[in-house]
Parts: C-alpha cells; structure tokens; sequence
C-alpha cells in the first residue's frame, strides 16, 4: 500500500509517499522562510501563493524520487487544517482533483494527528502512548489510544512553546526563527544561573501550560540590562531554557500519573511510551530532559528524527495511510478546516481555541 | 506518468476530436464546463456546462460539480484531453481553488492545462455569444467591450476589448473616482461585462457617462476557457500557463503564530 501526502498548512510547502512497511518513498520540503524572514513571522497570503506556485513541482519531483508512477499509488492524501485556510485549500484542492482525475481515494489528515502518528512511522509505537505535541502552534499533552482517537490531558492557556521561543528570541534581538538561535546562544553560556526565570504553572493540579509570563520576565531582566551583551544574552537564553524545561518536565510527570493510571503497560507494548513530537522536538536540550524523565518513569522516550518533527508531508502520507488502511477516507466535497482539535471533547480554552 | 493512449503530449489526439473541461471560481461563481471541438470538420460545441453563483464554498463544491457535468455529458475524466483555468484577476481564495484543482487534474492526467484571465474569458463569452447572445439595449456594434470583476475591495479590475475581443487595454484596478476618465479612453459608449458590471454602471450613471449592461449567462467565462483549451494550437498553449493573475500585491499581516490551529 503506497501513499502520497501533501503538505501546505503554514509556511513548508511538502509532498512525500510512504508505504505500509514503514518506508519513505520520498520526502520533498520547501522551507518559505526566505519569503518570510523580513517579515519576523508567516504571512498568510504571502505563504498562500508560495504553495501555489511550487506544489504540483514538487509532487513531480517526489513521484520522480520514488520512481514511481501516480498509477502504483494507491490514496491521495492532504493536510485539511488545522492551519492557514489559504495554504490548506491548495494543497486540499490538488489533492482532491488529482484523486478524482485517477479514481483514487482522498484522505484530508488533521495535521497535528500528522505529527501524532509520527513515532508510529519512524519507530512503530503501538498504541496507546502519551504524546507531547509541541511547536509554534501548539503545546499540548494528549493521549493517543488509536488513529483518531485522542484524550487531551493538557493545553497552553497563552502562548505556544515554540511561540515563546520566537518572542523571546526576539526580545534578545536574536532574529527569527527563534528556536534554533535561541538554542545556539545557550550553548555558549559561561553562567546559566545568573538570571533566575519563572517555570510557569509548576506544581499547579492540572496538566495545562504558561508561557506568556515566561517572556516578560525575560524582557524585564533586558530592560534592566539595558543593552545586553553577548555573554548576557547567552546566559539568559540558558535560563529560559532551564525555565522552559522545568516547566515541561513537571506538566510532563503529571500526565505520565495520569495516562499510567488509565493505561497500565499491557504486553502489545501499549502504554509504554512517552512521544515528543512538533518543532520544539528539535531542541536537543529539551529532549535529553524529556529522555530522563521518561527513563525515571519508566516509559521509553520516542523522538522522530529532527526532519520529522518540523512540518513535513511524509507524517501526512503516514496518516493518511493509517486512516486509509482503516477504510476512513474523505469526499471530494470535503471542506477545508482552519480549526480541528484532535480531542473535540476537550472543553475549549480561552487561548487554546486557535492553539490546540 | 498519464493515462494517454494515442494521445500527444500536448493532449491534441492524433485524429478525432478534443475535449477540453473549462474551470472558472475567480469571478463570484463555481462554474465548469465541456467543450468538443473537432478540428477535421470543424465542428465545435459546449457538450455541458453548469455554474452556481457561489462566492464562497467553492473549494467544496468543485470537483463534485466536474463530476456532475461529466456525467451530464456522459463522459468520465479519461475523456478530458485539456483544461482550461480562469487565472484571476479575482478574490484571491477563489482564483487559487480553481487553479490549485486545475493544476492538480493536469498533472494527475499529463494533459494540458491553458490558463486565460478572467477578463478575456468574459470578453471571448461575449464575442463568440458563450452563455447566451449578447443583445445589450441599445448595443451598437463599435462600442468597446468594458469587462469589470470585482476584487472584494473599493476599486474594480477593468480591461477594454474590441468588439471582436482583442484587448485595447492591460488588466487594471481602477477606483470608482477614475472609472468615467478609464472609459472616456475608448471611442463610443462602452458596453459593460463581468461580476462588476453593475457597480461600474453605477459609477457611470452617476457621472453621467452613456453605457450599456450587457447580460452573460454565469457559465460564460468556464465555457470561454473550454472552447479556446480545446481549439489551441501547441504554442497557444504554451503561451498561456496557469499561473496567477493577482494584480494586488499581499496584505502584509503576521500571522499570530499557530493561527487557526
């Protein structure tokens, strides 16, 4: 069973095709950041006609990685949202037209169960496990018991992780994307204990996130700098990774409690697994504090390889295939979705309506 | 890749006639529809067409509406030899669900996609009687065709053809203070076309300036980019891309970061 996925919900255009073994066929990614560098963030439109522009070669150019022909393919699949409405319709309406030009069957993936499922394409992790899904758009704790079936344990009531790597980066004039900068100044600490920063919602009952208080300490502690140096800059990225890890790693052990208790180990290897996957999955400092915890709890640490753990099509192919596999598949009326929680139980937050 | 059989890769078929599925959603409509032409006789005729004046919803509505005309015509996707897209100018969601589903049928075909603006669809309905006649009261035969579509914002996007629907002017947005000194640039009173018209007249009337309203049938523009898909020549084709026709530059606005998600 072959499937190809299209990815175009913010500002990667992508396409890949995997298989029911596990294999990536292809996997093609076009980073916009250039497009969106001077602008410090995505800008919809801007995005919205990158996507256009460089989808249908892309598509090509994965099905000539492959070496394969659209008639050994045997489902079309796409990101239907949650994400820009602009960029989702592009790669939704490809889709769909390339489906029905060649009678196959369209799979819309809700793109955060794209990055749910990863673990099970990278690493076959049976269900059910605990998933930290975290990025520049989300940051939340879900249980994964099946394909799409999920329990959100927790949420950010303000900002996104990744969101408070960008801002922070921002406030320490570090440029944009914030994550991989904002790390690489962190290394270079020579006392990353000299700012004392907040780990937001620490010890509070329930599994849920802060981060927006985490940012402005960080700005006080700049504007009593004044100008920082390079060596306050790099110690102040250092204690708000520290700050960020705390935070992660206590919201973390909690749901852990929680999942174990509803999920006990069961000998299909169910239950055992702690995932982290989104952008923020990237930070190397971030997933040795996960690896630790997971190893004190005892649940094996899963972490797909960087390049899937950023936007990418082959984690909507893999999705697709995993609803495909299951007879779940879409019309070709389907209608592109801005929002989509994975948990439509979850009870909405005030901020967590556009985050998760 | 492509399912042809006797087929040249510029979707002409060696002998016998083409047919070509014409899209339009850039003009306040999702309309599609089935043109044959054959070029041993000549023949050329619209097998089906349908629109429905959506401007929104039309990424939904489609693909199941090429499958409804298709089937009015009794053929299936295999039979589409080309395709034909109008490009904009228009609402930007709306010009790319009709492009991005062009895009995506030519590939998955390997068969040719010709991309025509929105304005010389309007104007090629108009001259070759596509959606009904053009009978305007009051129509007098050198009067400069005025094609007007709505951008969804204060200024129209206006194009001037000759009766016989050459272009006497670029593709433009025009704000309605400069609508009497934009058609004062064409001899005669002109004759208004397209999703705007109305609201041009309007700017007209009131600047007193002598105009007719001419009505077209919604699926005039995706019948327009059916018959000229199916009659190109192999370089006519490859003179008219499917890229788009935005006119108007991005609204520069910063997503908040994980919007809508």
């Amino acid at each position: 069973m072959i499937v190809l996925g299209i990815e175009t919900s913010c500002d990667e255009t992508a396409c890949a095709i995997v298989d029911d073994t596990r294999a990536i066929r292809a996997n093609v990614v076009l980073s916009q950041l250039d497009e969106h560098r001077p602008y410090g963030g995505v800008v919809p439109e801007v995005a919205a006609r990158a996507h256009l522009h460089y989808l249908d070669g892309l598509i090509r150019q994965a099905l000539e990685e492959a070496h394969l022909d659209l008639g050994q393919v045997d489902a079309i699949a796409a990101t239907g949202g949650p994400g820009l409405i602009g960029g989702v319709i592009v790669g939704v309406m490809t889709a769909k037209a390339m489906a029905a030009a060649r009678g196959l069957p369209f799979v819309a993936v809700n793109h955060l169960e794209g990055h749910a499922l990863t673990a099970r394409l990278t690493n076959d992790v049976p269900f059910p496990y605990l998933l930290l899904l975290v990025s520049g758009g989300h940051c939340q704790l879900l249980e994964v018991e099946g394909v799409g079936q999920y329990r959100r344990l927790g949420t950010t009531i303000d900002d996104a992780v990744g969101e408070a790597f960008d801002k922070t980066a921002k406030l320490l004039g570090l440029g944009y994307p914030g994550g991989p900068l904002l790390e690489k100044a962190a290394q270079k600490a020579t006392n990353p204990g000299r700012f004392e920063l907040p780990a937001p919602m620490k010890g509070r009952p329930d599994c849920d996130f802060s981060f927006s208080g985490l940012k402005t300490a960080v700005r006080r502690h700049v504007e009593q700098l004044g100008t920082p140096t390079e060596a306050d800059v790099a110690d102040l990225a250092a204690a708000f990774h520290h700050a960020v890890g705390q935070s992660l790693l206590d919201r973390c052990d909690r749901a852990i409690k929680a999942f174990k208790s509803r999920h006990p180990a069961n000998e299909h290897g169910g239950g055992r697994h702690l995932v982290v996957a989104g952008g923020v999955a990237a930070n190397t400092y971030l997933r040795e504090q996960l690896a630790k915890l997971a190893a004190k709890r005892g649940l094996t640490f899963t972490a797909p390889p960087l390049a899937l753990c950023t936007d990418n099509a082959a984690m909507i192919a893999w999705a697709g295939l995993e609803r495909f596999r299951l007879g779940q598949t879409d019309g070709l009326d389907f209608a592109p979705r801005p929002r989509w929680p994975l948990d439509p139980n979850a009870k909405p937050m005030k901020f967590a309506g556009v985050k998760a | 890749m492509g399912q042809s059989s006797g087929q040249s890769s510029t979707g002409a078929p060696a002998d016998g006639p083409t047919i070509a599925l014409g899209i339009d959603t850039a003009t306040s409509v999702c309309a599609v529809a089935l043109w044959r032409f054959d070029p041993a006789t000549g023949h050329s005729e619209a097998l089906a067409a349908r629109a429905e004046p959506l401007s929104r919803g039309q990424a939904e509505r489609l693909l199941p509406l090429v499958g409804e005309v298709l089937a009015q015509a009794g053929l299936d996707y295999a039979a589409i030899d080309r395709h034909g897209v109008t490009i904009g100018p228009g609402a930007f969601t709306g010009l790319r669900v009709g492009l991005a589903a062009a895009r995506g049928l030519a590939l998955a075909s390997g068969r040719p996609l010709m991309g025509i603006t929105g304005l010389e669809a309007f104007a090629h309905a108009a001259v070759h009687g596509l959606g009904g006649p053009l009978v305007p009261a009051g129509w007098s035969a050198p009067a400069p065709l005025l094609v007007a579509i709505d951008s969804r914002r204060e200024d129209f996007y206006l194009q001037a053809f000759d009766p016989a629907g050459r272009a006497l002017s670029p593709p433009e947005a025009v704000l309605p203070a400069d609508v009497p000194a934009f058609a004062a640039r064409f001899a005669g009173p002109p004759v208004l076309l397209g999703d705007a018209a109305p609201a041009v007249a309007a700017v007209l009337a009131a600047a007193g300036c002598d105009h007719t309203v001419a009505a077209l049938a919604p699926e005039g523009p995706a019948l327009a980019v059916a018959r000229l898909a199916a009659m190109a020549t192999p370089a006519m084709l490859a003179a008219h891309p499917a890229n788009p026709l935005y006119i108007r530059a991005p609204d520069v606005t910063v997503a908040p970061p994980g919007a809508g998600r």
